[in-house]
């Protein structure tokens, strides 16, 4: 069979079995509990894979390989950081998150934050940040998707294969139809598949990477320090800084990521989170070898010549797969891109769709809005539309900055709200208020100067910078106020 | 001292370090130059480009280390048994990184490699990122004794039964 025919069944399978688990959650998602908190009732390996896979995004699958083909070892901080920063996420967040969950009945990060400061006004700005950051990383999500499916459409020849709106509503319908269907229920469970796929062709990549040049790792490496050795040092060409910035960002920044930190209130239990973990972690780093497999072997083939230069350092992945995996390894592989892309816009769509429901109307009006699943699926529906539209109307440039700008104000927002806040008592709920503004404002600057072609020196991430800015304003302001008054149950969750 | 006050005292030397070092003029490839012959890949020019910057480099790093390692070591009560394994685990981390700083500052050209890997980018892949296990390995094995302990479970269901009525869906 033609092995492009192989890829588009595969994907063809793929989107079909999301729509089945779309159809199979509807009929146990019978309130919001159900639709944003699966009615906290996940056990430890679904939420455990779904944690992991909800981090990898198509980030992972397309832009990690470009990155260390681009800058050799720099993005490996990345991989290297990541894991340690679930590990802080977890001591942080994951137990008292989980409690107040239980105790207030919470369904979303907004309703924890209102929890814990006792303020409609941090729920309400902690609502707008997440709402940013979603529409931002969502439109560079379905952005991918759908370059993605035109690759895929034009080497089948299939019908308007050049139209990029075709791609993005096809994909996008997959993406709503089970996610509106079922809601995190379907989401957490097409994680499950999703991450089980990413995992078992991770693997098949990396040992198809490193037994596809002689020498295997060892011989990719001698050729990428013969060419320039700081490409093959532990900075890459990136330098000291740049990556020690990434070291900060994507550390701590794990902890403020609301698609992460949300699946912790889903748990059975609370004791359930010292068992993820391990799995999230183990998930994670079989997963990065495709990153590493995939970026190192093509810098290699290319530097030694017997590999035409890529265009773009994002085909890195694409040319591996059609010049060295089986057709069927590449159609798991595209299957599995496609798997990374939904598991984390899946994720997106729930918690924006909670942000504009749920938490935005209980701001303002101190209520939830009656029918307040019908509006939650109406809501997931309205924000992929709007962040399709987003991501068709922004110039490439700036889909990529959008990218960064979203990891930027979760975690530049979240870590010193979220993070620092349910383990101080002193956080106070100005220094809140305070935080999430500086976030949003630095981070929206960040990009406007970047787009205006304004850049930092030695490649610090702006990101990092932001997060830096807005844990001092925290801290500080927090140190210099009176403390707030608690909730009496609130007090006393604080001290377990 | 209270931990918060050492956080924002390692905050704000983090930022100084980095406003420092963004403050002196970047040497040629600082973060990388277009590589001559693949324009879409870089280069990161010599060894040369962060001398006189490792210092810099180890106390920025081990900063951020030490950040982590206080805010891992703050959800833990005081009290608890074995919670020098938290500071123990700190400590090796910074070791494997100062490990990695002094191994780069030798150069990585003519290094031996290590599972192939050159030796200074082998205390990255072979040290800095199994660390993140060994954190892990301590939440997962002292759960019960430093996170959520059967008595704090007992207490969390009086204070349901106490409170749980008074307030409905996120309030």
């Amino acid at each position: 069979m033609d092995p492009n025919r192989i890829i588009l069944l595969c994907v063809i399978a793929y989107m079909a079995l999301c729509v089945t688990i779309g159809l199979w959650a509807l009929k146990r998602t019978r309130n919001t509990s159900d639709f944003f908190m699966a009615s906290r009732n996940l056990g430890v390996l679904i939420t455990g894979i779904a944690l992991f896979s909800s981090i990898m995004s198509g980030f992972g699958f397309v832009g990690g390989p470009g990155l260390v083909y681009r800058m050799g070892i720099s993005s490996f901080w990345i991989l290297v950081t990541t894991p340690i920063g679930f590990a802080l996420a977890f001591f942080l967040v994951a137990k008292r998150i989980r409690l107040i969950a239980e105790l207030r009945n919470a369904i979303s990060l907004p309703d924890i934050a209102a929890a814990r400061y006792g303020c409609p006004r941090v729920r309400g700005l902690v609502a707008v940040a997440i709402l940013c950051g979603v529409i931002a990383y969502l439109a560079t999500q379905i952005r991918a998707m759908a370059f993605v499916l035109q690759e895929i459409f034009a080497s089948n020849g299939v019908w308007g294969h050049d139209s990029v709106v075709f791609c993005v509503v096809v994909s996008c319908a997959v993406l709503v139809f089970y996610c509106v269907t079922g809601g995190i229920i379907a989401s957490v469970y097409t994680d499950l598949f999703q991450g089980i796929v990413m995992v078992v062709v991770a693997v098949l990549i990396f040992v198809g990477a490193v037994g596809a040049i002689e020498g295997g790792m060892g011989g990719m490496m001698e050729i990428i320090l013969e060419d320039n050795a700081e490409a093959a040092g532990p900075w890459g060409t990136l330098g000291m800084l740049g990556c020690l910035s990434w070291f900060f960002l994507f550390t701590l920044g794990v902890v403020g990521q609301p698609h992460v930190v949300t699946k912790m209130m889903m748990t059975r239990k609370v004791e359930d989170a010292k068992r993820t973990l391990p799995i999230t972690l183990l998930g994670y780093t079989v997963t990065a070898l495709l990153w590493i497999g995939i970026g190192m072997l093509m810098r290699a083939v290319v530097l030694n010549g017997s590999q035409a230069e890529l265009a773009r350092a994002d085909d890195a992945a694409a040319v591996f797969l059609q010049s060295y995996a089986h057709p069927v390894l590449a159609g798991l592989v595209f299957a599995g891109l496609f798997a990374a892309i939904m598991s984390t816009a899946d994720g997106f769509l729930n918690i924006g769709a909670a942000a504009i429901a749920h938490d935005i109307p209980r701001a303002l009006t101190g209520n939830s809005i009656r029918c307040e699943l019908m509006w939650a699926r109406i809501a997931t529906v309205v924000l992929a539309i709007l962040a399709s539209v987003f991501a068709l109307q922004s110039p490439i440039q700036l889909i990529g900055q959008l990218g960064a700008f979203g990891w930027g104000v979760f975690a530049s927002a979240l870590v010193p709200v979220i993070g620092l806040g349910l383990n101080w008592r002193g956080g106070s709920r100005k220094a809140a208020l305070a935080a999430i503004i500086f976030s949003l404002a630095a981070n929206g600057g960040i990009v406007i100067a970047q787009m205006a072609g304004f850049s930092i020196p030695y490649g610090v991430s702006g990101g990092a910078l932001a997060l830096m800015g807005s844990t001092l304003v925290f801290v500080g302001i927090s140190l210099a106020s009176k403390d707030d008054s608690f909730s009496p149950d609130i007090e006393e969750v604080m001290k377990l | 001292m209270k931990p918060y006050v050492f956080v924002f005292i390692i905050l704000s030397f983090i930022l100084a370090t980095l406003a420092i070092a963004l403050s002196i003029d970047s040497p040629e490839a600082a973060s990388g130059a277009v590589h001559p012959d693949f324009g879409t890949m870089s280069q990161g020019g010599d060894a040369g480009r962060h001398e006189g910057r490792l210092l810099g480099g180890w106390l920025y790093g081990s900063l951020q280390i030490g950040l982590f390692v206080l805010l891992i070591g703050q959800c833990v009560p005081s009290g608890r048994s074995k919670r020098w394994l938290i500071a123990a685990s700190g400590g090796l981390y910074l070791a494997v990184y100062i490990g990695l700083i002094l191994s780069y500052g030798k150069g990585v050209e003519g290094a031996p490699f290590i599972l192939g890997f050159p030796f200074p980018t082998a205390w990255l892949v072979f040290g800095m990122w199994p660390i993140s296990a060994l954190f892990a390995v301590l939440y997962t094995t002292q759960y019960d004794n430093w996170i959520y302990t059967p008595e704090d479970a007992k207490r969390f269901q009086t204070i349901k039964e106490r409170y749980q009525g008074d307030s409905e869906n996120g309030s």
